[in-house]
């Protein structure tokens, strides 16, 4: 066979195994909606397509030669053609017979074209189709209550006229859609970017702005230079008076490049956010492509083990990304399984319970907020608590003395520990030797929390919780040590400041109080294992994050919080397969890489790292100082005020922010501030102002006053220490141990 | 393999078919029976071993390395590295190359080598072997050469023990020479770690 023609003929397989997929599924849930028994109405819509399923099976299989399986397709044609005419009876052994075409046809697409195929002659199976398709009785009488007007097999295409219209469709491999996913996660950090440039061009032109101002107030003094003087002078203060003109002229230019640039900057981040969202909305995929196949699991395994099992499904339309719904996939299946296996009871157990005989499974998806909820939930015999405890103890999980402190619910969540299954027998279906744990970590992987709860009527209830895609995600951006980290905005419960002295010690965790919680304190440089660095802690508050899995809390200290921030996340590669505490990475706007936190792992991380923490805790006790001492920090650029609280925090000060004189003015009301920076240009009121204000202010006038400016002029700095100013710096060249010394001989 | 040009300084491939050209009937035929007895040699290894491949050489301290060319992407400066915490020591940090993530590793610590006290660092080159995509962290890029299998010598001065597996040889002057492709498929070189 030549090459091109291999490969044409691999293309065409790859096609059918798709088709036939489908054929397959749609099969399978047609035929699980028939065999419930519905209205005679709706039956004859159900039979009609199970027909034009099985007929295009047929026509799809002898493109590609695969005999049998068109044999058998054309097999169970002829059934629902008999079944069309009502010419046939139903018996539980029929359905049994057409579940296992289906499964035969499943199996021979998996062998397709390898020689088990030629094997796998379905004659007796051909047999028993042929013989249902001539109606021939089997042991149940049921007729199948079929169509009253006899449609012809022949009407197969022109009988869609009744059924819904269908969007037209191409199918796209996913490969291809993966390309532009990547282009378009590209094109955002693009985005990102242009967004910073334009604060820089702000900047700029911020900055043109104050130089312009200032010059403009030398006019007077270069006038006066004018009359007085011969002319040399007069040559030069011409020259600057071309030169203001000049600036004035270059802060318009500056003022309209920004103006369009921002304009263009909007146009763009708004067609790039459209973009994402639609290429995000072509990778969602509705659940109903997995929840559906479960149906016929959870239906042959209640068969085989005697029991009555209903299976609810409710909000299969919810979309998700494609990457999540497969990943799902498997950790679903096997709760489902579990449930029927050791949730649902014995008909005859649950009518001594006063139960109805069948049980029921519901499973449910639903959106919630930026992600989806996917709940399993049955009405069996629930989690077995005292079982746990003995499991726990018995398999040296935890000491008894910790099972007694511990509450139900997270008793319950036990379930999920590796080697845990209480399971006494194990069935054929469930079991396998996977256990929960291995759902949790795939869901954990998915950035997902699962979580076990009692269910309603008294059975149980598994709760998933999933972000909506995998490829974009807010984060909170927190430094420690130096690096920056981003932490999953979804992952995080709150965001609190707590102050040293109200962190106890529970043994040897440290332990603080949350909205009347206790939760057990990490910090994330020993967490992560971080180089220690020299640093003056003489901070007598931390910045503490709680983030939760599942129905674990834990309580991580950070050393500054950097904000929030919408995120691309990118995978380490191949080379870094799992790293522990952390789950991917992503690029800044300024090109600089993060890495993204393991929220799962950390909290992990927290239980064994208690030892560590505890001795590190000493190290830094011995450097605490009396009260901390706070600034306010008044700066009309948003830069400038982050970088200088920055600075402050890192150096262990309260930082207080404000906008310009007036929001300073507002601030010292209501806070206490041993020091005062401030800028100079600013809107509403400036900082020589403001520093007048306080320096006349009969409770602030003691209290420093340092004055930044972005230009170093003589006459500028004059003029803030006449207004008071007890420090002027410029920003050009700032230098932060300059810039804290300064501050730490004031105060 | 007694191939006429074995030891000289720079076997160039093309220049060599000229100079076979010029050659009389039997220098002619004896370079025949050569490549006949070298291509039967190598049916099964790969039968490129006898051309001469790329290499680019460069420092970590004292220590000179070479890899071979057609794994290497580029060659960036070293800026703005983040560190990838609860990671192995040879793991130095994260780049980002064109948008694209890219762990940095320092091939003597993870060669158990000492650490050099005078090192720059700061160059990464950027190696694609297979699907790894990842940088190694060097002092500084010295040269593209060319080197027959015959010039990398076996003789390992600066290396021993288990990491020798890694090392094709040494090439003049005292050049590590990487066998990046084991390198990169090595399980140690892999980090896979749980909490």
């Amino acid at each position: 066979m030549s090459k091109t023609q291999d490969t044409m003929s691999q293309q065409l397989m790859a096609t059918f195994r798709i088709e036939a997929d489908e054929h397959l599924q749609n099969l399978n849930s047609l035929l699980l909606k028939v065999e419930k028994g519905p209205e005679p109405d709706e039956l004859q819509t159900l039979i009609e397509n199970m027909f034009r399923e099985a007929h295009s099976l047929k026509g799809a299989a002898r493109a590609v030669d695969a005999t049998f399986m068109e044999v058998i397709a054309h097999g169970l044609e002829n059934v629902f053609a008999a079944a069309k005419q009502d010419e046939i009876i139903t018996t539980p052994a029929l359905f049994d017979t057409l579940y296992e075409s289906l499964d035969h046809i499943s199996v021979s697409l998996e062998t397709l074209g390898s020689a088990e195929e030629a094997d796998n002659d379905p004659a007796e199976l051909r047999a028993r189709l042929d013989k249902a398709a001539k109606g021939d009785p089997s042991a149940s009488q049921k007729k199948m209550p079929a169509n009253a007007s006899k449609k012809k097999p022949k009407s197969t295409t022109a009988s869609g006229g009744s059924a819904k219209k269908v969007e037209e469709t191409i199918r796209v491999s996913t490969r291809k859609l993966d390309g532009l996913m990547t282009h378009v996660e590209e094109l955002l950090v693009s985005k990102i970017r242009n967004e910073q440039r334009l604060s820089e061009l702000k900047e700029i032109k911020g900055f043109l702005g104050g130089w312009q101002k200032s010059w403009a107030k030398t006019r007077i003094a270069c006038d006066r230079i004018r009359k007085h003087s011969d002319g040399d002078l007069e040559e030069i203060v011409s020259f600057l008076g071309e030169n203001q003109q000049n600036l004035k002229f270059m802060w318009h230019l500056t003022n309209k490049l920004f103006q369009n640039y921002s304009r263009d900057t909007m146009r763009m981040s708004l067609v790039t956010e459209d973009l994402q969202s639609d290429i995000r909305g072509v990778r969602m995929f509705p659940v109903s492509i997995i929840f559906d196949g479960y149906r016929r699991m959870v239906r042959d395994l209640a068969r085989e083990q005697g029991k009555q099992v209903d299976l609810v499904i409710t909000g299969s339309d919810t979309e998700l990304d494609k990457k999540v719904v497969e990943g799902i996939k498997d950790p679903l299946m096997h709760m489902l399984r579990n449930s029927v296996d050791h949730g649902i009871e014995k008909p005859d157990a649950r009518i001594a319970k006063g139960k109805p005989p069948c049980g029921t499974i519901w499973l449910e998806a639903s959106q919630r907020g930026n992600g989806i909820a996917i709940e399993v939930k049955d009405d069996g015999r629930g989690v077995d608590i005292a079982r746990i405890k003995n499991t726990v103890l018995a398999r040296g999980i935890l000491s008894s003395q910790e099972i007694k402190a511990m509450n139900e619910d997270d008793l319950q969540q036990m379930i999920f520990r590796s080697g845990f299954s209480t399971s006494t027998t194990v069935s054929s279906l469930s079991g396998r030797g996977v256990g929960l744990d291995v759902v949790k970590t795939n869901i954990e992987e998915l950035n997902g929390l699962v979580s076990v709860y009692k269910g309603e009527p008294g059975g149980t209830r598994f709760l998933i919780e999933l972000p909506l895609t995998l490829s974009t995600s807010r984060v909170l951006l927190i430094s420690c040590r130096g690096e920056t980290y981003a932490i999953p905005t979804s992952m995080v419960e709150r965001i609190v400041r707590v102050n040293k002295k109200d962190i106890f010690s529970v043994g040897t965790k440290e332990t603080i109080t949350v909205g009347g919680r206790s939760l057990s304190l990490a910090r994330l440089g020993p967490l992560l294992e971080l180089p220690r660095r020299i640093t003056s802690e003489s901070n007598d508050t931390l910045n503490v994050i709680i983030v939760g899995v599942a129905e674990k809390r834990v309580a991580i200290a950070v050393d500054s919080l950097e904000g929030e921030n919408e995120i691309v996340i990118k995978s380490l590669g191949k080379m870094m397969a799992r790293v522990r505490n952390v789950s991917g990475a992503t690029v800044l706007g300024t090109g600089k890489v993060v890495i993204i936190l393991n929220v799962a792992d950390l909290v992990k991380s927290a239980k064994k790292n208690d030892g560590i923490e505890a001795k590190e805790l000493e190290l830094q006790s011995d450097n605490r100082l009396g009260r901390t001492k706070s600034v306010l920090v008044v700066d009309d650029s948003m830069t400038a005020r982050i970088l200088e609280k920055n600075i402050l925090e890192s150096a262990g000060y309260d930082v207080v922010l404000a906008n310009d004189g007036v929001e300073a003015l507002r601030a010292l009301k209501s806070n206490d501030c041993d020091l005062i920076i401030s800028d100079i240009d600013m809107p509403n009121m400036n900082g020589f102002d403001l520093t007048q204000k306080i320096k006349n202010h009969d409770n602030h006038r003691d209290t420093p006053v340092v004055l930044v400016t972005a230009l170093d002029s003589p006459a500028d700095r004059e003029r803030g220490l006449d207004a008071g100013a007890d420090v002027f710096m410029t920003k050009h060249g700032f230098d932060q141990k300059n810039f804290l010394a300064t501050i730490e001989q004031l105060i | 393999m007694g191939s006429s040009n074995g030891g000289k300084k720079e076997p160039g491939g093309i220049s060599d078919r000229f100079v076979a050209l010029r050659l009389d009937d039997d220098q002619i035929k004896n370079v025949l029976a050569d490549r006949a007895a070298t291509l039967a040699q190598v049916s099964e290894e790969d039968s490129e071993a006898v051309k001469p491949k790329q290499f680019v050489s460069f420092k970590i301290g004292a220590e000179r390395f070479g890899v071979e060319v057609q794994y290497i992407e580029e060659v960036q400066p070293l800026r703005d590295l983040t560190i990838i915490p609860c990671t192995p020591e040879f793991v130095v940090g994260a780049v980002n190359i064109r948008g694209r993530i890219t762990p940095v590793i320092d091939i003597k610590v993870f060669f158990d080598m000492p650490r050099s006290d005078v090192i720059s660092q700061d160059k990464v080159i950027v190696l694609q072997v297979g699907e790894k995509h990842f940088g190694i962290i060097a002092d500084n890029v010295e040269d593209v050469m060319n080197l027959a299998t015959e010039e990398i010598g076996s003789q390992l001065a600066t290396l021993s023990g288990s990491h020798e597996e890694f090392i094709q040889g040494v090439a003049d002057p005292q050049i590590i020479i990487l066998d990046i492709k084991k390198l990169a498929n090595d399980r140690r070189m892999v980090v896979h770690e749980n909490v």
